[in-house]
């Protein structure tokens, strides 16, 4: 499955790293990622795509944990046509 | 003031007791102003030991423990306790010296960059910028570390920093740090567990490591007084409720005992109360607990569905959900059998041969109640012998490192243990292969005169490793010889703290008194059978009921 999450979170020292690093240990692999910090330069906001085997609520849920990230919402979720289902 | 005064200043304020650490070169400032407080500081002789230290402190105590490492070497070495800390959800504020920020980033000696390296390991962490920042920031990494879900945070603080002069006036006013409260659990899930809980014939409560975090061992053990429903535990559940009340089964999973692995299998419900269906509790998860729906009690969401499935998810403070479910259960059939189970494979502790029993020395050491015990244990076949044999009426007595599996935790635990405790008698159990891994904090017992008592069990091999490689290895045994270990009797000594041999079966009595009335630091080196294996065991992707059990006479 491909998830688009948007994210928004303080735009601390690290912030997005912690982000992406907790993504990529919990096996969802980056796709495309797009992060700005707004005006106030006090928040961060960061859509990514990304994709796993395991599920949108999982990722979530670990997302959510981090300190810095105040809010995780799910996009989009596309469903992989390649895919051979029989595989997994 | 200078931000090393600050720092020093921010800790006595969150009431900060001890300080387990090892000074450097960029950590300097911090102890030139150790000097002036009242804070004690324990100097252990590597920087993981004080990572370690710091945790046992913090189990022991539920208080935050903290531990000081310069940056580079110092701040890699604090890694795996903070690791360790991370995996167990033990709260902890690790501040690491770091080089000066304009040096940070250029390679500098004792440069590394702890902040990412730590990253995947900590709850949270800080580099401080600017020194007016730093008590905020030391009050927020407390809040952080002990709050929620409890886990270790970081602070790298640059040498400039803790330099660097400030008014105190200049210094914002504390704000606090973002609250993380547990949630109060849904009505309505509550009540649905309760109608789950009242058609059950038969429930089994399964209790981690989130009951002692929770503080809600009391409530635990009214709901099971409630209802009478039998007990489970993992590893970190032990303690949870008493090791010798009638309904507790003792530990489930790959070296559970069996009346707790069957018990579970066969329930039609279980209640996992703040335990997280970890893979050496679940053996093949698709098997596991097969025809049981689950009520699944936890504070922390992330827990809950991850890898099996909730019946019932019943998010939020643990004590309140327990006491919202008390009733009055018909399931004397049920709990016959277990209890008939329980009673059928109890332990002897008659073992044939001539060798030390380590399971029986252990369960004769648990017994002697007139101290209050605390065992820290390291990793390995003796950790299991103490979670299998060892009965415990408090979880925070039983200090063993289950996430992680990390060698070298049980002697420098201890070291916090008995800071924690200074009245209780601690006892390290470690094994030969463990034992070095921190054998260098025996002098940090010898210079504070720590009365904790170390027994090894000495099997001269790495038992857990030579074990698999007898039983899933077709016994081609690899690297776990340890037959000529030093004679660890002769090396405390050296360090200056008494030790005896065991060698005899007839000793184990005399050795236990000596454990028990000796004043000050001791290490008792037990010889033990080299082929005595860890039962039962389920192997590694079977289901928990096909443990294999001892077959050698």
């Amino acid at each position: 499955m491909r998830y688009t999450f948007d994210i928004s979170m303080k735009n601390s020292e690290g912030a997005l790293e912690r982000v992406l690093g907790r993504l990529r240990q919990r096996s969802f692999s980056l796709c495309s990622l797009k992060a700005d910090s707004l005006e106030s330069g006090k928040e961060m906001v960061a859509r990514v795509t990304v994709e796993s085997e395991r599920s949108a609520e999982y990722a979530m849920k670990q997302i959510d944990k981090l300190y810095d990230v105040a809010r995780v919402v799910l996009n989009e979720v596309v469903e992989e046509a390649k895919q051979d289902v029989s595989a997994k | 003031m200078n931000g090393a005064g600050i720092l020093i200043k921010a800790l006595e304020a969150e009431g900060v007791e001890i300080i387990f650490g090892y000074p450097g070169g960029a950590i300097m400032p911090v102890y030139d102003a150790l000097v002036d407080t009242k804070v004690r500081h324990i100097l252990v002789r590597h920087e993981q030991a004080a990572a370690h230290a710091a945790e046992g402190y913090a189990r022991a105590s539920g208080k935050v423990g903290v531990c000081f490492a310069t940056s580079g070497p110092g701040a890699t070495n604090l890694v795996t306790g903070l690791a360790n800390a991370f995996l167990d959800s033990v709260p902890m504020v690790a501040v690491t010296g770091q080089v000066a920020a304009p040096l940070m980033g250029t390679d500098a000696f004792q440069e590394v960059d702890i902040y990412g390296i730590s990253m995947p390991v900590v709850k949270h962490s800080f580099i401080v910028r600017d020194v007016k920042d730093l008590s905020d920031i030391v009050a927020e990494a407390f809040q952080i570390a002990r709050s929620g879900r409890p886990g270790p945070v970081l602070i790298d603080l640059p040498k400039d920093v803790a330099l660097a002069e400030v008014e105190l006036s200049e210094l914002p006013e504390f704000r606090g740090g973002r609250k993380e409260a547990v949630p109060r659990p849904e009505a309505r899930q509550l009540n649905q567990a309760r109608e789950m809980l009242a058609a059950s014939r038969k429930p089994i409560v399964y209790a981690g490591g989130g009951v002692r975090i929770a503080g809600a061992s009391e409530q635990l053990r009214n709901f099971v007084e409630a209802t009478g429903i039998p007990v489970v535990t993992t590893l970190h559940g032990i303690g949870a409720v008493a090791g010798d009340h009638p309904l507790c089964l003792g530990m489930l999973g790959m070296h559970g005992s069996k009346e707790a692995n069957l018990s579970v299998q066969d329930c039609d419900l279980l209640i996992a109360v703040g335990a997280r269906f970890d893979d050496r509790v679940t053996g093949k998860l698709a098997e596991f607990a097969p025809e049981a729906r689950v009520i699944h009690l936890d504070g922390d969401p992330s827990e809950v569905s991850k890898l099996r499935a909730a019946d019932c998810p019943v998010v939020g403070n643990i004590k309140t959900s327990l006491n919202f479910l008390h009733m009055e259960l018909f399931i004397e059939e049920w709990v016959s059998k277990c209890l008939a189970r329980k009673a059928e494979f109890a332990c002897s502790y008659d073992a044939p041969g001539d060798f030390v029993y380590a399971p029986g020395f252990l369960n004769q050491l648990s017994s002697t109640k007139d101290r209050d015990l605390h065992i820290c244990c390291d990793v390995g076949q003796h950790q299991m012998w103490v979670a299998q044999h060892c009965k415990f009426d408090a979880p925070r007595k039983h200090i063993s490192s289950g996430g992680l599996g990390t060698m070298g935790f049980g002697l420098p635990a201890a070291v916090g243990a008995q800071f924690a405790n200074p009245e209780s008698l601690v006892v390290t159990v470690s094994g030969d292969g463990s034992i070095m891994m921190n054998i260098q904090e025996l002098a940090t017992l010898k210079r504070y005169n720590i009365p904790v008592k170390v027994v090894v069990f000495d099997n001269q091999a790495l038992g857990m490793v030579r074990q698999w490689q007898e039983l899933f290895f077709n016994e081609r045994y690899s690297e776990v010889d340890l037959s000529d270990n030093p004679d660890f009797a002769e090396l405390a000594k050296a360090f200056g703290i008494p030790a005896i041999t065991v060698n005899d079966r007839a000793d184990v009595a005399g050795a236990i008194d000596k454990i028990q009335s000796e004043p000050g630091p001791l290490l008792v080196h037990v010889m033990i059978d080299p082929r005595q294996n860890v039962w039962p065991l389920v192997p590694p992707g079977r289901a928990n009921s096909e443990m294999l059990e001892e077959t050698r006479a």
